[in-house]
This record gives C-alpha cells, structure tokens and sequence, in this order.
C-alpha cells in the first residue's frame, strides 16, 4: 500500500515539528542563571565613589572594603550575565581596556540553592578582539542565590591597584 | 567396469598406431629431454608470487610516503577570532596565589594575588 505524496510530506513535517518540540523541551529542563556583575577599581592615590553601584552590590563591598587595603573604589562598569552553563560579557576595564567576563556554571552541581560557578574568569581582550591568553581572574567558587561574592585580584608584590568584581547570583 | 572399458580402448589404439612400428633414436630422445628441462627451468615465476611481490612493494612505497612526506597539521576546532593569542615563550611564568575568607557579616571575599597583574 503506497502513500499518497501529500501524505507523505504531512507525516515527515509532523514527524519533525515532535522532534523540534522534544529537543525544545529537553533545552528547557536544564535551569538558567543570571548573574549580575559590578566591575570597580580599587585605588589607593584617586578618590572615587559607589556611585552608581547597585544596592546590594555596595553593601557587599562596604563590609569587603575594612578587609581591603584600598581607600577608593571606582565603578567601571556593569554587566548581566544569564546562562545555563557558559556565559560571557563584554566590560570596559581602566584606560580604556576592554574585558570578557565569563561565567562557567556547573550544572550537574547546581540547583536552587547554590550555584556552582566552575569557572570565573575575567580576561583582557587585545585591540583587535582576541582575548589574551593567560586570565587577569580566574577562580571557581560556590554561592547562593541572592549572594554578592567580592571577587577581586591585584599584584602579588605590591597592593597600588586591584580589580573587583561584585557578583551577584540572581535568585 | 571403467577400468575395463579404459583398457580397451587403450589397446584399440595401439593396434591401430601407424607408428608403432617405428622408435625414436636415442640421442633425439635425450635432445628433446634436455630441452624439456631447460625450457621448465625458464619458466616465468607463478602469477601468486608476482601478487604478493606487487602487494609487498606497494606496502613499502605506502610506509616511506608516511614517514618521509610532512605531517598536517590538525586544524583548529574555533575560529581565529575566538582562538586566545599565542603564548609569548619569553614572557615569565605567571604566579598566583588564591585566598578565600568571609566576613563576621556574611561578604565571602576571593581574592587572586598575581605577579602578572598590570593595571
């Protein structure tokens, strides 16, 4: 018994609209996380303000700031970060720089009350695009929804300057 | 029963020989024994060995094309613009050291002190 043709294009295109929604469906069981990241440089010689850090963020670096030996610190620049397991963000670093903020979530590990981050990485990017190859940043740490972890990294020989980066897991 | 019949017409043909009366001398009997010889010693080599001789070249001329011609290298899986920059082999090893500690109020702070830090 043969099909008709039009029979035949009917079932392929059914066929393939359950298996587009299967895959689809498969996708969205895998949860998302966003991060919201506050890029401030930490001076000791420029006075500079939290001006223009959210909230949530400043509380974190006002109770991480009697820790720090710094006396200023200056907003950079801000960044939303939703992924369900890598995710980047472009942000402008000082004088001008240019960085990849990454954030590799593990998502095995992960559920709704703490969020791995396998990876955090922040990496200059050169004038023509291409990331450098050695990280200024990069760690791994666990955190809970709503958290602010201060995030920062400076010279091992001498604390003039250092980068911070305020990140905040979105519940 | 074959056998019978074999040796039958065996016989019918010799009977039947108009030859049978005459012998060959024997130096043309030793002459077209030696040439016998000589040609079955001339005989080319069996097709067999010529395919195995053919297979065996063929596999040497493969293992020296291996090792002889340049290897290619595998092409890189991201594109260029993705690709970090190649590592400068001059540049000195970079050392970090990572603490992590929290506050009476609850700030976890990580901290990455590294001798490559330029800002």
């Amino acid at each position: 018994m043969r099909l008709p043709r039009r029979s035949a294009v009917a079932c392929t295109a059914l066929v393939a609209a359950l298996a587009f929604s299967a895959a689809a469906a498969a996708a969205e069981k895998r949860p998302s996380y966003s991060f919201q990241a506050v890029l401030l440089l930490a001076d000791n010689q420029t006075p500079g303000s939290l001006e223009g850090v959210p909230a949530n963020a400043q509380a974190a670096m006002r109770d991480a700031a009697k820790f720090l030996p710094y006396k200023s610190y200056r907003l950079l620049d801000l960044a939303w970060v939703r992924t369900s397991f890598k995710g980047d963000s472009r942000v402008a670093g000082p004088d001008g720089a240019s960085y990849l903020m990454q954030v590799v979530v593990d998502p095995h590990e992960s559920d709704g009350t703490r969020v791995v981050v396998n990876e955090f990485n922040l990496i200059e990017l050169l004038p023509n695009g291409v990331p450098r190859p050695t990280p200024l940043l990069r760690t791994t740490f666990s955190m809970a929804p709503g958290e602010t972890v201060v995030v920062g990294t400076s010279r091992l020989d001498g604390p003039n300057k250092a980068l911070v980066v305020l990140l905040t897991a979105i519940p | 029963m074959k056998k019978h019949r074999s040796d039958e017409l065996t016989g019918f043909l010799r009977r039947g020989d108009p030859a049978a009366s005459e012998s060959m001398p024997a130096h043309e009997v030793a002459a077209l024994r030696a040439r016998l010889e000589e040609a079955l010693a001339r005989r080319p080599r069996s097709a067999p060995r010529l395919a195995w001789a053919a297979l065996a070249g063929a596999a040497g001329l493969a293992l020296a094309a291996a090792l002889l011609l340049p290897r290619r290298a595998p092409r890189p899986s991201v594109s260029p613009l993705a690709a970090p920059a190649a590592p400068d082999p001059a540049a000195p090893s970079v050392i970090d050291r990572q603490l992590q500690f929290e506050t009476a109020a609850g700030t976890r702070i990580v901290w990455v002190l590294s001798s490559d830090l330029n800002l």
